[in-house]
């Protein structure tokens, strides 16, 4: 951890810092969009299928049969207006009480049975409700009789596909915009790291300086103690270990030179 | 000595992190504000056509527009079926009002005459060319469309939604997810709080103790770890200077030698072989010899890894207990009794703790992704793993710390809130979203930021596996 330089870990902090926070926040506003532009697109479908299912309603209460053809062309063309912008890829579709669909905008499917979480996700109080499906947005309806009976069931549903390149373009922009704030960022944190004076480089200076000053006096060449302003941790060890080393020093100096002596005497 | 860097660095990488989240988060909801702010006058554009369709089937019946009975409860129920919808007006050509539902008359009218809306259907023609597009009036996004009557325009359906919806949707829809970013700020914590440890505090103990220790009676003990940081040079000064003492005091020992057996004098040899003596027990002793080299523990050293690993296993654990009733929690608790017991009273290392810690969740994990692996018992696998992650991780690192911090109960408990607390916001997230799913992939990569901080170093990682006890000289 401590291979490099002081400066070199608090700028390594800052950047991750940086890029974890602006990843988590990315993460998070993709996810409230994607989540919004779902919302949006079933609130859409939900227009389309509140029409057709107000003409529907209105001729189950009259007596027609859901599957009456001219109350289901009536049905599928007074979605119409809504159905306007939706991309034409919308697929409106009328299912009977068995799951059978009866009408679509699409006719490969008529007469083939729908998938039952359809038939079962409409609630009890003929509210609109959505279905998760992986590939598309799915908006149900149920439509009832006289009789609180399930008569049939509209769906409208939009394939991921229209739904994806929209998801998939505000990725790209936030992850270009993203990777420029990171970047001005990351230059930012690089210039209060190197530029700014912080408190922890100048004791580490006078530790630098002390250790180096104090490890050439005992060598042969002699150097200037100097203290500085040490770290807090040193503040109270340092001038007894100093004081130590020195008096070593000093008593082996002398020690020699008491030995030299006794040499040149005898 | 907190104050000195820990304070200063968690600070930074705080607002580091708060500053680049709240920019791109800024970013993310500009774009998601301008494209559901787009979609919502969709809606009214089709909201407004539907009611188009009604208005005219009365008109071409030959009902006059002000005399259409019900219009107002009909318009009114429109806006209150769909709550992005804050009005419905039937206006005349001069863009009066004649029928309304949704907002009240007294903030309805001025809209209704500003120059910019009617200036905005002035320039739409007949709307032949292209429908209106809507127009932004004081928070208000209004559409038109205008209504026939057989051979004329008698007026226009104007609707209008509010981005301010949007805006408050996104920001409801954003505190779902703001467990999460406390988490990642929790770690964010544990992590600037561990850089401080690791590259000023606990290397500039290690100095202190190593200056302490150094006027007390026995062999004078150098600094194992020595890298190339600032404090790192320093200890090795340190060493440098008992080296040179050393190597002084040896050659005083050998002059004293040289002295003793050169002299004819039998005093002066005695005293020479007296003073070498007394140089000899009390410093050569102390500094010659086979020198007493130690890489010392360091809390620093599995602070964040250990931190991580509590963070995956409360993220699998509260992501895949948290829907079950409280009989699953035995499996945790077998779990973590078992791993203490193990990692906790066998003479092994703390590094082979975190691996098995790290085991158990990948483990998990694994078994989470591959249910099959464990046929009908993935609750008990999951959370007996969970158990034994926690309980190894807490044995290794009340071993590791015992005897090189004031409270290892204390030490480790700072180690549970921030990475357990963060983990289980994670967890919260993803119950909140129903992603489920996704809690193995966040574990496995926890574990792997885990494994890269248990190896920052390779003194930390022969530290870690060096045979416990191994305790500093009192």
């Amino acid at each position: 951890m401590g291979a490099a330089g002081i400066r070199v870990q608090l700028f390594i902090a800052l950047a991750t810092s940086i890029v974890i926070g602006a990843a988590t926040a990315g993460v998070a506003g993709y996810q409230v969009f994607r989540l919004g532009v779902v919302s949006a697109f079933e609130a859409r479908l939900g227009l389309v299928v509140d029409e057709a299912a107000r003409v529907l309603d209105a001729g189950i209460m009259a007596g027609l049969a859901i599957n009456d053809p001219q109350l289901l062309r009536r049905a599928l063309a007074s979605s119409s207006a809504a159905r306007e912008g939706l991309f034409d890829a919308e697929i409106l579709a009328v299912l009977d009480s068995q799951g059978r669909t009866v009408s679509s905008t699409s006719s490969a499917e008529i007469g083939e049975d729908a998938p039952p979480a359809w038939m079962s996700a409409a609630t009890d109080n003929s509210g609109v409700d959505s279905v998760d499906a992986a590939d598309s947005i799915v908006v149900v309806r149920r439509i009832k009789s006289l009789f609180n009976t399930i008569e049939g069931v509209v769906v409208a549903r939009l394939p991921m596909t229209v739904v994806v390149p929209r998801q998939q373009a505000l990725l790209y922009r936030l992850a270009i915009l993203g990777t420029v704030v990171v970047v001005v960022l990351i230059a930012l944190a690089a210039a209060v790291v190197w530029l700014l004076p912080w408190p922890v480089m100048r004791q580490l200076e006078a530790l630098r300086e002390t250790m180096t000053s104090l490890y050439h006096e005992l060598g042969d060449s002699p150097g200037l103690p100097s203290e500085g302003r040490l770290p807090r941790a040193l503040a109270s060890v340092f001038p007894p270990f100093r004081d130590d080393v020195v008096r070593l020093r000093t008593r082996l100096r002398e020690e020699a030179g008491a030995l030299n002596r006794l040499d040149e005497t005898a | 000595m907190a104050f000195t860097l820990r304070i200063p660095l968690i600070v930074s990488c705080l607002v580091g992190a708060c500053l680049g989240g709240s920019l791109v988060l800024f970013v993310a909801l500009t774009e998601a504000d301008n494209s559901l702010v787009a979609a919502l006058e969709g809606k009214a554009l089709a909201h407004a056509r539907s009611v188009k369709d009604d208005v005219e089937t009365a008109l071409r019946i030959g009902i006059p527009l002000e005399d259409i009975r019900g219009a107002g409860i009909y318009l009114e129920e429109g806006a209150q079926e769909d709550p992005d919808i804050r009005f419905v007006v039937l206006t005349d050509l001069n863009l009066e009002r004649v029928h309304y539902g949704g907002i009240g008359r007294r903030r309805l009218d001025p809209l209704l005459a500003s120059p910019e809306f009617q200036q905005a259907v002035a320039d739409a023609g007949d709307f032949s060319a292209r429908p209106m597009g809507a127009v932004e009036i004081t928070g208000f996004s209004i559409v038109a469309v205008p209504l026939m009557a057989p051979e004329r325009q008698v007026g226009y359906v104007v609707v209008a939604v509010q981005a301010k919806q949007v805006r408050e949707a996104l920001l409801i829809e954003l505190l779902h997810l703001a467990p999460s970013g406390v988490g990642m700020l929790l770690l964010l914590l544990e992590y600037a709080r561990w850089t401080a440890r690791s590259v000023f505090e606990d290397p500039l103990k290690r100095l202190a103790s190593l200056m302490a220790r150094f006027r007390r009676p026995g062999r004078i003990e150098r600094s194992g770890r020595n890298d190339r940081s600032e404090i790192g040079l320093a200890l090795l000064h340190f060493n440098g200077i008992v080296h040179r003492l050393a190597d002084r005091a040896e050659r005083v020992l050998n002059l004293a030698d040289e002295v003793k057996r050169a002299v004819f004098d039998r005093d002066v040899a005695h005293e020479a072989g007296r003073r070498g003596q007394e140089v000899q027990q009390t410093v050569a002793d102390r500094v010659l010899g086979e020198p007493l080299v130690r890489a010392d523990p360091r809390p620093s050293d599995l602070e964040m890894s250990l931190a991580l690993l509590l963070a995956a296993a409360a993220l699998g654990s509260v992501a895949a207990l948290a829907g079950g009733d409280g009989r699953d929690l035995i499996w945790p608790t077998v779990g973590l009794a078992a791993a203490v017991g193990v990692f906790g009273g066998a003479h092994s290392s703390s590094g082979w703790g975190l691996v098995a810690s790290g085991a158990a969740v990948f483990a998990a994990a694994a078994a989470w992704l591959s249910p099959e692996l464990v046929s009908g018992w993935l609750v008990p696998f999951i959370g007996t793993s969970l158990g034994v992650c926690v309980g190894a991780a807490l044995a290794a690192g009340h071993r590791y710390v015992d005897g090189i911090v004031e409270s290892p109960v204390r030490w480790l408990l700072v180690r549970v809130v921030l990475g357990g607390g963060s983990g289980a916001l994670l967890a919260w997230t993803i119950i909140l979203e129903a992603s489920e799913a996704t809690a193995p992939y966040f574990m496995l990569g926890l574990i792997g930021a885990a494994v890269l901080a248990a190896n920052s170093d390779e003194v930390v990682r022969r530290r870690l596996f060096a045979r416990l006890p191994a305790r500093p000289a009192a």
